[in-house]
């Protein structure tokens, strides 16, 4: 079927080429919605800004690194506590947050001394820290602060830290997917090959595209640890900042979110000969998949049959039981971008649900040439999909289940359907077998619980 | 054989991710260099591989591919090697035309990542 005009739409008609429903016999040569563009005026997006992609995504994600925001308050606080990424040091970078606190005194007369000040002040305070990010925002680059200059100052003056600075204002894109495609760049070029890392097995990886989401993180390193298997950086769950500085002595990139990591891995690539094999860390044929994949590339196959066959007679159990009372429940799926391609199959091959809608903030065509080629037929496609489409949506396909985040998950609140946080997870990791069998246990609870029908029923009315 | 090779190919746009690469060219690279050594490994063989770290991940991928293929599609293992070459080399003409020749994707040749 052509790309669709909803009827919410009419009045915003170039909407269309953003919203797509597959008819039997068509494939992504036919038609692919329009992705990283323009938010057109008028239309209620969801999107996030370039800066809180750099930040909330990857580099907020670091354990042992001060994440100084260079603007107003707001730009920090915003971007803080909302994803819950923990790690193993007591959770740091969940503790504190970090800001130059501008005023309008300095984007009038500049605000380079303050974050100066605001620098040296936050190493005083945490001497133990030594490590620091440096991000630009909205007003700090419209007035022309170098943040550069400050940083390489105060690195000459304390001697024994070393700064990042992420110059992606909010502006600067888009969509968050600006920031994480500046971070990566930046990171690449300017810090990866500046730490030699300690060496201490024949299988070495990168593992990029996670970020320890409720604990994703802790369960693929289990595993990697089972199988013997080094991670020299994980980009960048639980990582610290100079693990990832070190991305370049590892035999293979394995990706997951390759959204908002693709880049390193590409550029690792190119520059140091590190293959990229891409896997999906959700659901539970998809992981056996992965690890079998990562298996083979180091020839030791028979260690991961080993841990497979444990975690099957672990967790398929949990999945079948759940499967049983999930089978033919309909989902729908409204996150970023990469989890309607890495889920759509995985719920639908492993647990029967059917995916009847999947809307993307920040994916590019490449995630719409994934999520089309693996979603099914009658399923909605939408990027950067706005309200009153998604009211339209929810009319269309009536889902018994939505996956998104807290913003539009209180707007599902409110019809009395059930929502799940698919980006900070309800109760997870959801990572892995364990992890995919408490994805399936808040569906299951979810869809099960009394409390939405109840919550539509009027007392007042008897 | 037509029948066959729609089933491979519905099924490798479902499943794999490596032809959907952010770059034409890595897609090229990543569809021939794990297709190209699909039949030797259906067959039972050991495909050549080069003592290089982008081979062996190739290698990698296309012993996924195989083990997925065969549990699913049973009837390769009565194909021989001929029948098998030109059943997968008439899957990768149709990922290579959907993936890079007519797709609408506007980033695949962007020279930078």
């Amino acid at each position: 079927m052509p790309l669709q005009l909803f009827k919410c739409d009419e009045v915003i008609p170039e909407r269309k080429k953003h919203c797509y429903i597959k008819m039997p016999g068509e494939d992504i040569s036919d038609y692919l919605p329009s992705s990283n563009v323009e938010t057109i005026p008028g239309t209620l997006s969801e999107r996030g800004c370039s800066y809180c992609g750099a930040k909330l995504v990857i580099g907020g994600v670091l354990k042992d690194t001060i994440q100084m925001i260079h603007g107003p308050v707001g730009c920090a606080y915003d971007t803080w506590h909302t994803k819950r990424y923990t790690s193993d040091n007591d959770n740091f970078q969940l503790k504190y947050v970090w800001s130059s606190d501008l005023k309008e005194g300095h984007i009038v007369f500049g605000g380079e001394k303050q974050l100066k000040k605001s620098i040296v002040e936050a190493f005083a305070e945490m001497p133990h820290i030594k490590r620091m990010y440096i991000y630009t925002t909205c007003g700090t680059a419209l007035i022309g602060d170098d943040p550069k200059a400050v940083a390489r100052d105060v690195e000459k003056e304390l001697g024994d830290v070393d700064i990042f600075v992420v110059e992606c204002p909010g502006f600067a894109g888009v969509s968050q997917s600006k920031g994480h495609h500046v971070l990566n760049i930046a990171w690449m070029n300017e810090k990866v090959g500046t730490v030699e890392p300690e060496i201490t097995s024949d299988y070495t990886i990168n593992f990029i595209g996670d970020y320890n989401i409720q604990g994703d993180t802790f369960v693929l390193e289990k595993y990697f640890k089972r199988l013997g298997i080094q991670i020299v950086g994980h980009f960048t769950g639980n990582a610290t900042y100079d693990q990832c500085r070190s991305m370049h002595r590892a035999k293979l990139s394995v990706v997951n979110c390759s959204r908002s990591a693709g880049y390193i891995a590409n550029e690792l690539k190119k520059k140091y000969g590190i293959p990229r094999l891409d896997i999906d860390t959700w659901g539970f044929d998809y992981t056996m998949a992965g690890l079998r994949k990562v298996g083979i590339f180091f020839g030791i196959e028979d260690k991961v049959e080993e841990l497979v066959a444990e975690e099957m007679a672990k967790y398929k159990p949990k999945i079948e039981w759940y499967k049983e009372r999930l089978q033919g429940k309909k989902m729908a799926i409204w996150t970023g971008g990469p989890r309607l391609w890495h889920w759509t199959k995985a719920v639908e091959d492993d647990l029967g649900m059917e995916v009847v809608a999947m809307s993307s903030k920040f994916g590019h065509q490449e995630d719409f040439e994934k999520v089309i080629s693996r979603g099914r037929e009658g399923t909605i496609y939408i990027d950067d999909g706005n309200e009153l489409e998604f009211f339209e949506v929810l009319d269309m396909v009536k889902p018994d289940v939505i996956f998104t985040g807290p913003r539009v998950g209180e707007l599902v609140k409110k019809l009395h359907i059930p929502y799940i946080n698919g980006h900070a997870y309800h109760n997870g990791p959801y990572m892995g077998f364990e992890g995919f069998a408490n994805m399936a246990r808040d569906m299951y609870n979810a869809t099960n619980s009394p409390l939405m029908k109840l919550a539509a029923n009027d007392i007042r009315v008897g | 054989m037509a029948d066959k090779v729609a089933e491979l190919y519905k099924f490798f746009q479902q499943r794999y991710l490596w032809q959907f690469y952010s770059r034409a060219w890595d897609r090229d690279e990543n569809i021939n260099g794990i297709l190209d050594k699909l039949p030797v490994i259906f067959s039972g063989g050991q495909p050549e591989v080069a003592d290089t770290l982008k081979d062996r991940a190739f290698y990698a991928e296309a012993r996924i591919v195989a083990m997925e293929v065969t549990e699913r599609y049973p009837w390769v293992k009565d194909m021989d090697v001929s029948q098998l070459k030109s059943t997968i080399d008439a899957v990768k003409e149709k990922i290579i035309d959907v993936t890079i020749t007519k797709s609408q994707n506007g980033e695949l040749n962007i020279q930078n990542y």
